[in-house]
């Protein structure tokens, strides 16, 4: 429910509260003088590839010493088996890294860290089920629009969602400049920037500003995370746009020529409640801030450390072929 | 001149006394004449109050009116934040956090009705009429057997009757609000009256504020706000013993906002339309009621009370967009309306009597209640129909609680045992709570008493409220099958000792667990979620533990009381945090400096002095810097604390008695005098060496303020 003019209450006596104020910067004690390991890792099933995020964090002190990530030892299991995990990047600060493995529903996965100078972080996690959806699709302007349809299970719960969108360019190519055809195909994998809206007025935007539909990265690809409206709704309904790019027959030369074709997958998965406040925290700093609300914590569920492991549910559409343009 | 140095000698002198930290003032009644007139007089323990009741203080009229007053409009709620025991919360919100409790767990009976909106403009003001004010009870602990449904505090207002003989009444003009009380007889001796009304006119100066600033412009903004509150009795002395009163109690609150802009569009005609959006609010409270009271015997009495209260909110938004195209004016529409109401209905019996070493008293109480919370929205375009969304849980409860009170007299010991039993039905489930209640005290001395009690509370409706100050958004619901009711165990011990004419010390401990104790862990939002609403908060425990210590010095002159605490409040909700943290309003001291005195017949002055530990906030201790930025993390809920707070408010009341004998009075009261800015937030930020900087902020500074009273 869109109510800017309540919104614009609380802006207007937040805003009031530092004009007419008197603003005095204080000293804090320093809480805590070491350094932990912040770790996000979203594994989902049907997907290969699982990405495990670590961050060195670092003590808001004035006096705290920064400690390198060095020494770092990673386990991922799956179901007690350990997974290799590869080295995405690294950095003093922070290191990604991946492993390839098939996860299916049921599968209990639980990730330790430990490097030198932190003390070590785990947490586990099992892969849900993924959700059932209905998909349409059609060309608005410069974009394909992806209209998302849940519905409700009847279980009076709310459910959290995510979506992405992977889009492949495949160039085949035909060249005759030997006299005989020589084919070639090349497959480029396109990151898609998200739009997502809400158009349900009954939880889209929230009065003071707070979103219920947000994109972020989440393992290595944009999402948008989004919620339904538990008991009170039927049926949702989520809007995603990705830029479209049609599909091209190109003469590059006389005895050359390249087909562009553009193929999408839309995945869907469902999201555990404690993961969704982690990515989308819908609290208003501000308001925080004034002690009119109540604490936000932001450990989320590693123990000794910050961050978050929690398994998704998958679906998707399977490989679609592009939309023709509009004439 | 005589006259002008006196006052300036008193001034000084109550100056100086304040600087020296004044001796304690006792505030309460001990006697209504002794109220009534500030002449000393002897007081034995066992006749005070706080003797016979551990947690328990009473307040009469006169003592409320005494207090110093912010704007000129003495404030009940803020009264009773001064006292021992009583956490203050945010600065000017008229929040009252009791023995660890929060905002909602405190039981406001007006005349034995219930109230559910109890404070105006978000807790600036409260709704309880002092004019009206006969007396008030406030306990925090050893709560009798007759009350119930709320854990921490009961504040139980009776208001005044009107005098059998005479018509009387007062007018008053504050800064920003003016109060009218009149009464009297309409037949003497057998029917009175008594009706006040208060009433702001901060609309008539936003209005004028507005008017200047919109003229000349194309846009026009206004902007509103008023409150109204209305006490109305009418008191019929049927016999001697037999007494029946209707009472009647509305308060509301009207809040306005409008933004208007006038647009034209040249087409093939020049098309004019109005663009813009606005707000209404409008919020408050309503109780009628009944009551007889028959007296038997002289030792054994009746009562009977029928009531309606409702407690509601209604708040209505608009927008309306103007699109210009193809030659073509299309007027697009957005309303929005929120609205809830708690409507309460009941009926209370007791039965009173008194035997040689007994004093018994019995009672059934029913009550049902209806919650209605709506959320609806409409929007549409040009001719096209409307679209309609709605959302409402209509839910209904029903409590019966008896219960049964015995004063026992043994030599020196004093039993207080009582029983009492509810049934609460909501949402097809039932509960039935048996609530003991046990209080012990032992005259040590004819000037010493010590006293323990023990009570199980037990709180049945919950109050959503997403933020922590009263906003008209907040809304009641019952217990449901995911939202159990909420219990308390408080045990209480006290040393009441009266030394001398003068001198009384009290000195009291407890501690107390709270069960089932909801926190919003929802969205951030100004309205809290109507059907699913117990997904949005979570369930905890509670733990608060201290000692009170209360000294007070009266004579003729001067009244002045010291209240100090020393307390610890914890809260454990484990899906937050795993282990037991401390309360945002775990203000670990708290002291309490009041004074009066009186200059003359015509003078009075009046000082306190306002300290307690700073409230805590939750500060990130942590950051993550993926070279985008830090981003903070707090791991640790309230883990800081705001710099002390403290103030001091002085007033001045002249009085003056006219050729026709009434009384003018002109009060003079500034807010905290010396200008401590004390901080109401605080923002941290990182650093560029690492550190975090904390940032506070503080917005109430001097407030002078002045009111004239006139009583005929």
């Amino acid at each position: 429910m869109k109510m800017y003019c309540l919104r614009y209450f609380s802006i207007l006596l937040i805003f009031a509260v530092h004009l007419t104020s008197c603003e005095r910067v204080i000293e804090m004690p320093c809480g805590d003088k070491a350094g932990r390991l912040y770790v996000e890792c979203f594994p989902a099933s049907g997907t290969d590839t699982t990405f495990v995020k670590i961050v060195a964090t670092k003590p808001l002190c004035k006096d705290a010493q920064f400690t390198a990530l060095t020494g770092l030892e990673v386990d991922f299991y799956v179901n007690g088996v350990p997974c290799r995990l590869e080295t995405c990047s690294t950095g003093a600060r922070k290191s990604v890294l991946y492993t390839v493995c098939q996860l299916t529903e049921g599968d209990e996965v639980s990730v330790s860290v430990a490097a030198d100078g932190y003390p070590s972080v785990s947490s586990r996690s099992v892969v849900p089920g993924g959700p059932s959806f209905g998909l349409e699709r059609e060309l608005l302007g410069n974009n394909i629009r992806h209209r998302l349809s849940f519905v409700s299970p009847g279980d009076g719960c709310k459910h959290y969602y995510g979506a992405k969108i992977h889009g492949t360019l495949t160039y085949n190519s035909v060249s005759w400049s030997s006299g005989a055809p020589e084919y070639a195909v090349t497959e480029i994998p396109r990151d898609l920037p998200l739009e997502a809206y809400n158009p349900s007025v009954s939880f889209g935007d929230d009065i003071v500003g707070m979103k219920t539909i947000v994109t972020r990265d989440v393992n290595g690809g944009m999402m948008a995370i989004f919620e339904d409206g538990g008991a009170q709704y039927d049926k949702l309904d989520v809007f995603i746009d990705v830029p479209y790019l049609s599909d091209r027959y190109d003469f590059t030369s006389l005895t050359d020529t390249v087909v562009r074709r553009c193929h999408y997958n839309v995945e869907v998965f469902s999201i555990a409640p404690e993961a969704y406040r982690f990515l989308n925290p819908q609290i208003n700093y501000s308001l925080l801030a004034a002690g009119l609300v109540p604490p936000f914590m932001s450990s989320g569920n590693i123990d000794g450390g910050y961050g978050m492991l929690s398994c998704m549910g998958r679906s998707d559409s399977g490989l679609l072929k592009n939309l023709d343009p509009i004439p | 001149m005589d006259r002008q140095n006196l006052l300036m000698k008193g001034c000084l002198i109550l100056f100086n006394i304040s600087i020296l930290f004044l001796l304690p003032e006792c505030i309460f009644a001990q006697e209504i004449s002794r109220a009534d007139t500030l002449s000393a007089s002897l007081v034995t323990a066992d006749e005070r109050p706080a003797a016979k009741h551990t947690g328990l203080v009473r307040l009469d009229h006169t003592l409320l009116s005494q207090q110093p007053s912010l704007l000129g409009s003495p404030d009940v709620i803020k009264v009773l934040q001064n006292l021992s025991g009583v956490s203050s919360g945010m600065e000017l919100i008229s929040g009252l956090y009791v023995h660890g409790g929060d905002g909602s767990d405190n039981l406001f009976l007006l005349d034995g009705v219930p109230l559910y909106q109890v404070s105006h403009l978000a807790g600036l003001f409260s709704s309880f009429n002092t004019d009206v004010t006969k007396s008030l009870d406030f306990y925090k602990s050893g709560f009798p057997a007759h009350y119930g449904g709320r854990l921490s505090s009961v504040v139980d207002v009776t208001t005044s009757e009107g005098d059998k003989q005479n018509f009387g009444g007062s007018f008053s003009i504050g800064l920003i609000d003016g109060r009218i009380r009149f009464g009297g007889p309409i037949i003497k001796d057998r029917l009175t009256f008594d009706v006040a009304v208060r009433r702001t006119w901060l609309d008539a100066i936003l209005a004028s504020a507005f008017a200047i600033g919109n003229s000349g412009n194309d846009s026009k903004t206004n902007g509103s706000y008023s409150f109204l509150d209305a006490n109305a009795s009418v008191t019929y002395y049927a016999t001697p013993s037999d007494k029946v009163k209707v009472r009647f109690f509305g308060g509301t609150d009207w809040l306005r906002y409008s933004d208007r802009q006038l647009h034209k569009f040249y087409g093939t005609e020049i098309y004019e339309d109005e663009s813009g959006r606005g707000l209404k609010m409008k919020w408050g409270n309503i109780a009628v009621s009944s009551s007889w009271e028959h007296r038997i015997s002289s030792t054994s009495s009746l009562d009977a009370l029928v009531y309606f209260s409702r407690g509601y909110s209604d708040i209505s938004y608009n927008m309306r967009t103007l699109d210009f195209a193809d030659d073509v004016l299309t007027a697009a529409f957005e309303d929005d309306r929120t609205s809830s109401s708690t409507n309460s209905s009941g009926a209370k019996f007791g039965y009173m009597i008194e035997l040689p070493n007994n004093r018994i008293r019995t009672g059934l109480d029913y009550q049902h209640c209806r919650y209605a919370p709506l959320r609806q929205t409409s929007s549409g375009e040009g001719d096209s129909e409307a679209s309609v969304y709605t959302v409402s849980d209509f839910m209904s409860s029903d409590e019966v609680a008896a219960y049964v009170e015995d004063r026992m007299n043994y030599g020196p010991f004093t039993i207080d045992l009582g029983f009492r039993l509810n049934a609460f039905f909501a949402s097809g489930k039932k509960w039935l709570t048996p609530q003991p209640r046990l209080g012990v005290s032992c005259a040590l001395a004819p000037y010493m008493t010590l006293k323990a009690s023990y009570t199980y509370m037990v709180q049945y409706t919950h109050l959503l409220s997403p933020m922590f100050i009263d906003l008209p958004t907040n809304m009641w619901m019952p217990s449901t099958e995911k939202m159990n009711p909420l219990y308390s165990h408080q045990a209480a011990i006290g040393l009441y000792s009266h030394f001398s004419e003068h001198w009384h010390v009290d000195l009291e401990g407890y501690y107390k667990t709270m069960d089932n104790c909801a926190m919003y862990s929802g969205t951030t939002s100004l309205f809290p979620p109507i059907t699913d609403w117990e997904d949005s908060f979570t369930s905890g425990r509670g733990r608060a533990y201290g000692a009170e210590l209360e000294a007070g010095y009266t004579s003729e002159k001067i009244n002045a009381t010291l209240y100090y605490t020393l307390s610890w409040n914890k809260r454990l909700f484990e899906d937050m945090y795993p282990e037991w943290f401390f309360d945002r309003f775990d203000n670990r001291h708290k002291l309490t400096l009041m004074a009066s005195y009186r200059i003359g017949g015509n003078i009075d002055l009046t000082a306190s002095w306002n300290w307690h530990s700073g409230n805590r906030v939750t500060m990130p201790e942590q950051g993550v810097d993926e070279g985008e930025g830090v981003s903070l993390l707090f791991p640790k809920p309230y883990n800081a604390k705001m710099p002390d707070y403290h103030r001091l408010d002085l007033g001045c009341n002249f009085h003056k008695k006219t050729r026709r004998g009434n009384e003018r009075i002109w009060s003079v009261n500034i807010y905290n005098v010396y200008c401590r800015m004390n901080p109401i937030m605080m923002t941290f930020s990182h650093q560029e060496d690492g550190s975090i900087a904390a940032k506070t902020y503080s917005m109430v500074p001097i407030i002078p303020s002045f009111s004239y009273t006139i009583k005929f």
